[in-house]
C-alpha cells in the first residue's frame, strides 16, 4: 500500500479504504494532472482540527456509508494544479482555481465512491464544496472515524504535501447517529 | 459540415478541458455550447442545432439520465448521439445510461485520448 500507518485500531480497521482512497487520489492525479503522487502517513485525526492549508473541497457521500472527502492543500499547489487541470497559467486563485479544487475533489471522493459501492451498495455525492482560508477549524459529527492520509508531490524545493481527509459513517452507526439526532430534536421540543 | 457539440455539465473546469479536448480531435468542430444541468441543456437544445452532445449524470435541477430520457422522447432530438461523462461508478446507471439510448460513456478521472476514442467510435 506504500503508506506508513501509525499502530492505532481506527488505521488497522480502515486498511481496504486507505489503500481504495490512496488508489483514487493516485489515479485522478496521474490521469487528470499526469502529476505522480506518493502515499505518505496516515493516521486517526482529532475530530476538531485547525486547517492552514489554504484550501479545502469537500464531498459529502450518502447510503450505506455515510461521511465525507476533503481534499486540503495549499494555495500555490491549488494554482498549481489548475494551471495543468485547466492548461492555462494560473498565479492567484480565483474561480477556475476553486472550480478545478472541487472538480478534483469530486472526483476522488467519486471514486472512493465506486469502490464502495462494490461491497455497500448504491451511494449518492453531494456537490463539492471549496473553502478558501487559513487557520479555520474543522469538525465533523462524533459518529464517525476520521482519517487523514498524506501526499507528497514533486521532489525537493518543488515538493508539495496535502491531504485527503475521510470521515466514514457505517450503516448500523449511521442508524445510531440519526437516532441520537432525533432524541436531541424531541428535547428541545 | 462542422459539428456542433453540446457540454453539459455543473463543473465549469470540466466543461473548459472538454472544450480543450474537443479542439484537439481531427473531428471539425463548429460551436461547442455548455450547459450547467439539464434544464439549461434543453433550453439550448431548442434555439441551437446540436449534433453531439457529451453529459454528466449527477447534475442539479435535471440530471444526465432525465435528459438522457427527454431527449430520446423528442423527434427532433432523439437521433443525436449522447456520451455520457461522468464520476458514477455505479454499473446501474451506466447500463440505465445505455438502456435509454446513451451512445457510449466516458468515466471521470479520463485522458484526452479517451475522449478521442470515444468520439470516433461515435460519429
Amino acid at each position: 500500500m506504500g503508506a506508513e500507518l501509525m499502530g492505532n485500531d481506527i488505521v488497522k480497521q480502515y486498511e481496504t479504504v486507505i489503500h481504495w482512497v490512496q488508489e483514487a487520489t493516485k489515479q485522478v492525479f496521474a490521469t487528470m494532472l499526469d502529476l505522480e503522487i506518493k502515499c505518505g502517513a496516515v493516521r486517526s485525526d482529532h475530530r476538531t482540527s485547525v486547517q492552514s492549508a489554504g484550501i479545502m473541497t469537500m464531498v459529502g457521500m450518502a447510503g450505506g456509508v455515510s461521511g465525507s472527502g476533503c481534499l486540503c492543500f495549499s494555495k500555490r499547489f491549488a494554482c498549481r494544479l489548475a494551471s495543468r487541470f485547466l492548461m492555462s497559467e494560473y498565479r492567484e486563485v480565483d474561480d477556475d482555481v476553486l472550480d478545478a479544487a472541487a472538480e478534483l475533489g469530486n472526483m476522488v471522493v467519486g471514486g472512493l465512491k465506486t469502490f464502495l459501492e462494490e461491497k455497500s451498495g448504491p451511494m449518492g455525492l453531494s456537490v463539492p464544496t471549496v473553502v478558501c482560508g487559513e487557520n479555520y477549524l474543522t469538525r465533523t459529527a462524533p459518529t464517525g472515524d476520521r482519517l487523514v492520509l498524506d501526499f507528497t508531490c514533486g521532489e525537493g524545493a518543488e515538493q508539495e504535501r496535502f491531504t485527503v481527509t475521510v470521515c466514514l459513517i457505517t450503516e448500523r452507526k449511521n442508524r445510531n447517529y440519526l437516532n441520537e439526532m432525533a432524541e436531541f430534536h424531541a428535547r428541545l421540543v | 459540415m462542422p459539428l456542433n457539440i453540446l457540454i453539459v455539465d455543473d463543473s465549469a473546469a470540466i466543461r473548459k478541458i472538454l472544450q480543450r479536448v474537443l479542439r484537439q480531435t481531427d473531428v471539425p468542430i463548429g460551436e461547442v455550447y455548455e450547459a450547467g444541468d439539464g434544464v439549461e441543456a434543453l433550453e439550448l437544445m431548442k434555439t441551437q442545432k446540436v449534433g453531439l452532445i457529451l453529459s454528466d449524470i449527477n447534475m442539479p435541477k435535471m440530471d444526465g439520465l432525465q435528459l438522457l430520457s427527454k431527449l430520446k422522447a423528442n423527434e427532433s432530438w432523439k437521433m443525436v448521439p449522447i456520451v455520457m461523462i461522468t464520476t458514477e461508478g455505479s454499473q446501474n446507471k451506466v447500463v440505465e445510461a445505455v438502456n435509454l439510448g446513451a451512445a457510449g460513456y466516458v468515466r471521470k478521472p479520463f485522458t484526452a485520448e479517451q475522449i478521442k476514442d470515444k468520439l470516433a467510435s461515435v460519429l
